[in-house]
């Protein structure tokens, strides 16, 4: 496992541990990590578990707010005064005034939810306590992919840089960095103006990786596809290069100034981020947006299942006892969340979570081996459609869904409006998680026989032609009998809520 | 590799589109199955399956015999009964129709008061059979969706068991929840959890409380009583009252032939788990009954004759139950023997 912290993070870490069991006799902290790429659903899910705590949802599985054990939930002032809260009321308003999800996040966000409740146990109940505090952060995904660099140096680094960038899946959409790079002698002296340039040929190459249509996650370092407040900092100028093996550089050539941008970046921007916020967690859900790189075919799905291995060997999942809570903090439970479930017919969501399963099997081998408790699910924080049965002038019965799709999504040569509800059967999941990964790897060379080129050809068409899913706008909650505005609906998000939380109210 | 099917885009609206979430599922059946498999074996209790193949295969062989006789001499008997009856009936009416006896009209619109009475009595007999045997069908379906896991079944169990629980105004908040809930929960196995810990734990805690109340009667009864028969009596109509407020508890609301059945059914389940509950209980029985019969012959039946009320109890729970029980959550006959004799309780309950 790589080091993430020194020696003096060290230090740190163990005395807010010792000032946080201080308070938290009187008040227990809970720290939730709410882990995921962009786009898998952060910002939604926070919201989403507020907004049921805070209104007493509908969360039929979570046993304290259903028992009514739970008596009141609010947010509480925030911890950190540098750190803005979490703008939950503008999320809240845009999804249920506007219809719309949050925007992607720009920066990072935090809050403090306070339970009151009353404990199961006797003795509990007598010693008072029946407080606690849940501390969540929100931020935004693509800083997490600077995690796995932590680890690297500038010369590895540009060694995966450029293996991927050679890879079969982006050849086209790195052309011209590669070329911009190759181009240049690192050796040469320092150039501001070209490093600059370089730098920003480099983002546009991992932006155009990032659309729907590549829809690939491994791109770091993640400020350069979301500076938050480094936007035009000279902090992001810097870009892999090539030729570098063995070579020495002068402490004036570009590729010294590089590699200087490149420490710089891990020490001022990743490691205050990771320790901050992410080395003390006691519990973590893990959100993937599988349906997204399924879309993509299967050059996303692996692309996917690289960058959350590399990112969750960041973390450190383990049995808590008495001692290694302040030395050696560890993750007590991790639920990894295959999101979006509601874009699925409930059929399929079993084999969804086994898709998730596959892609991050060895975190949770690693989480298993280490005595944390690991759940794998498929849930939606806000359900944005409704199940249905589609007859088909075949007499066959499909099991759809029916949503309003987002402006501009489209299907099947349809390009809808978001105002206009349909209807779509999105594609049956494979039984077996493995022919996902497999097609790429059929696909590759070595495999030049004619059967099982033929073979190829059919099982790529099929993956492409027999999955599509199509984002939904959210919808209007129904509202309670008395007139109140009712919560939203989700799927599994209770059952989320109570392996993660629920034996914090015991 | 299984033919795949493509994905499509539908009017929402179009007459093929099949828009009710959850009984879509049920109705349009994926293969609508009947509790007709027997594999449900295993996850029920070992108790029902047996009963049910009495009920059904035994009788014939036993009517084959001589038996054969005596069935034809009660039928030529309840014949010629008939036949009384309706010659009296026969001559009731013709007095009435002469006009002249007042008498005749009276007795004969008793005659047809009692007729009306018998046939609801047999009504509520046949009613409450018929609900032991939906008991004992929901407890099939119940471990069928268990061990398949399939949220189809499950959901359609969790329906069943609400209507079932109908016959019980109090559930009425408990059955609003649950049917309320039931969209929102996935999996089998959740959905099964949330229907007992919604309907039927609530029901389990107030089983439990007549039990006990029901066991501190009988000991009372049998340590003050001044003789032998007067408490075999009172036990007798305790366990029979026991097994009635159980079952009705439970949803069953058995009559006079439901409640032998329930009866029998319970004392073989006895039978059954007996053997294995003897190690762990019986010597404490046995033990708690030495140590209060040292201090009086009758304190000591009174706390034997308990603790049989709440074996008896118990058994009841899981024979009428509609659940069969999680091994956790089943309670033992320490747990409600524990607050028996706790003052505050015995205050209460004797109240």
């Amino acid at each position: 496992m790589p080091r993430l912290t020194n020696f003096t993070d060290d230090a740190r870490l163990t005395f807010d541990a010792l000032k946080d069991h201080a308070t938290s006799l009187t008040t227990p902290i809970v720290r939730l990590g709410v882990t995921g790429l962009s786009r898998a659903g952060k910002t939604i899910f926070i919201t989403a578990l507020l907004d049921h705590m805070i209104n007493g949802g509908r969360l039929p599985l979570f046993e304290p707010l259903t028992s009514g054990r739970i008596t009141r939930a609010y947010l509480a002032p925030q911890p950190d005064d540098l750190v803005p809260r979490f703008p939950y009321e503008t999320h809240l308003e845009r999804l249920t005034q506007d219809h719309l999800w949050p925007e992607s996040t720009h920066s990072i966000s935090e809050m403090r939810l306070t339970v009151e409740y009353e404990s199961d146990s006797l003795l509990s109940r007598l010693s008072g306590g029946g407080r606690v505090h849940i501390d969540i952060v929100d931020y935004p995904g693509e800083w997490l992919l600077d995690l796995p660099l932590m680890s690297m140096s500038y010369q590895d680094w540009c060694r995966t840089a450029d293996t991927q960038a050679r890879d079969e899946t982006r050849r086209d959409l790195s052309a011209e960095w590669l070329k911009a790079v190759e181009a240049i002698d690192p050796m040469a002296p320092a150039n501001e103006a070209l490093a600059g340039r370089l730098a920003e040929i480099f983002t546009h190459y991992l932006i155009a990786c990032r659309q729907d249509k590549h829809a690939l996650s491994y791109l770091p370092p993640g400020r350069f596809l979301m500076p938050g407040d480094l936007a035009g900092s000279p902090a992001l100028t810097f870009t892999p290069l090539m030729g570098l093996e063995g070579q020495y550089a002068d402490h004036r050539s570009m590729a010294a100034l590089m590699e200087r941008r490149f420490e710089a970046y891990k020490k001022q921007v990743i490691r205050p981020f990771f320790r901050d916020h992410f080395v003390r967690l006691d519990r973590q859900i893990v959100l993937v947006d599988v349906l997204n790189a399924l879309n993509a075919g299967p050059g996303a799905v692996v692309d996917l299942e690289q960058s959350l291995q590399d990112v969750l060997t960041c973390f450190r999942p383990g049995r808590t006892s008495w001692l290694s809570r302040f030395l050696n903090h560890r993750i007590e439970r991790i639920l990894f969340a295959a999101t979006k479930a509601d874009h699925l017919h409930q059929v399929d969501h079993d084999r969804l979570a086994g898709l998730l399963k596959r892609l991050v099997s060895r975190a949770v081998e690693r989480a298993q081996i280490n005595g944390a408790g690991v759940d794998v699910t498929a849930l939606a924080s806000i359900r944005a459609t409704r199940e249905a049965l589609v007859q088909t002038n075949g007499g066959e019965k499909l099991p759809a869904i029916i949503g309003t799709p987002l402006a501009g999504e489209t299907m099947e040569g349809q390009t809808f409006d978001g105002i206009r509800e349909i209807a779509v059967f999105p594609g049956d999941l494979p039984d077996d998680p493995e022919t996902v990964f497999h097609v790429t790897d059929q696909k590759s060379p070595q495999s030049n026989v004619s059967v099982g080129a033929e073979q190829t050809e059919t099982s790529l068409d099929d993956l492409a032609g027999t999955l599509r899913f199509l984002r939904f706008r959210p919808v209007k909650p129904a509202c309670e009998p008395d007139g109140t505005p009712g919560r939203f609906p989700h799927i599994r998000l209770d059952k989320a809520l109570q392996f993660l939380l629920g034996d914090t109210f015991q | 590799m299984t033919s795949k099917r493509r994905p499509g885009v539908f009017d929402p609206k179009a007459e093929r589109v099949i828009i009710a979430p959850q009984d879509s599922n049920s109705e349009t059946g994926f293969g609508a199955r009947s509790g007709s498999k027997s594999g449900a074996g295993p996850e029920t209790s070992p108790l029902f399956p047996t009963a049910a193949h009495q009920s059904e295969g035994e009788p014939p062989a036993r009517r084959r015999g001589s038996g054969r006789w005596l069935v034809l001499f009660a039928t030529a008997v309840v014949g010629l009964g008939l036949t009384a009856l309706f010659d009296l009936v026969w001559t009731e009416l013709q007095a009435a129709l002469s006009g002249s006896d007042l008498f005749a009209w009276l007795s004969l619109a008793f005659m047809t008061l009692a007729f009306f009475a018998l046939l609801a009595f047999c009504m509520s007999e046949l009613r409450g059979l018929r609900g032991l045997k939906r008991a004992k069908k929901l407890k099939d379906k119940a471990g069928d969706a268990k061990t398949r896991s399939a949220p189809r079944k499950a959901r359609s169990f969790a329906r069943l068991l609400i209507n079932h629980m109908k016959s019980i105004p109090e559930t009425a908040r408990d059955r609003a929840r649950l049917r309320d809930y039931l969209s929102d929960v996935m999996d089998a196995n959740d959905i099964m959890a949330l229907t007992e810990k919604t309907l039927l734990v609530p029901r389990d805690q107030q089983a439990i409380a007549i039990i006990r109340k029901n066991a501190l009667r009988a000991s009372t009864i049998t340590a003050l009583s001044p003789r032998a028969i007067l408490d075999i009596l009172a036990i007798l109509y305790l366990s029979a009252k026991t097994i009635g407020d159980v079952a009705r508890i439970y949803g069953t609301r058995p009559g006079f032939l439901g409640l032998c059945r329930i009866a029998k059914l319970s004392i073989m389940h006895l039978a059954i788990t007996g053997a294995y509950a003897a190690g762990e209980t019986v010597l404490q029985q046995v033990v708690g009954h030495g140590l209060a019969s040292r201090i009086s012959a009758r304190l000591g039946e009174g706390v034997l004759n308990g603790l049989m009320t709440i074996r008896l109890g118990l058994a009841v729970m899981s024979v009428c139950r509609p659940m069969a029980f999680d091994e956790t959550t089943a309670p033992d006959l320490k747990q409600v023997a524990k607050g028996l004799f706790k003052t505050g309780a015995t205050k209460k309950d004797l109240g």
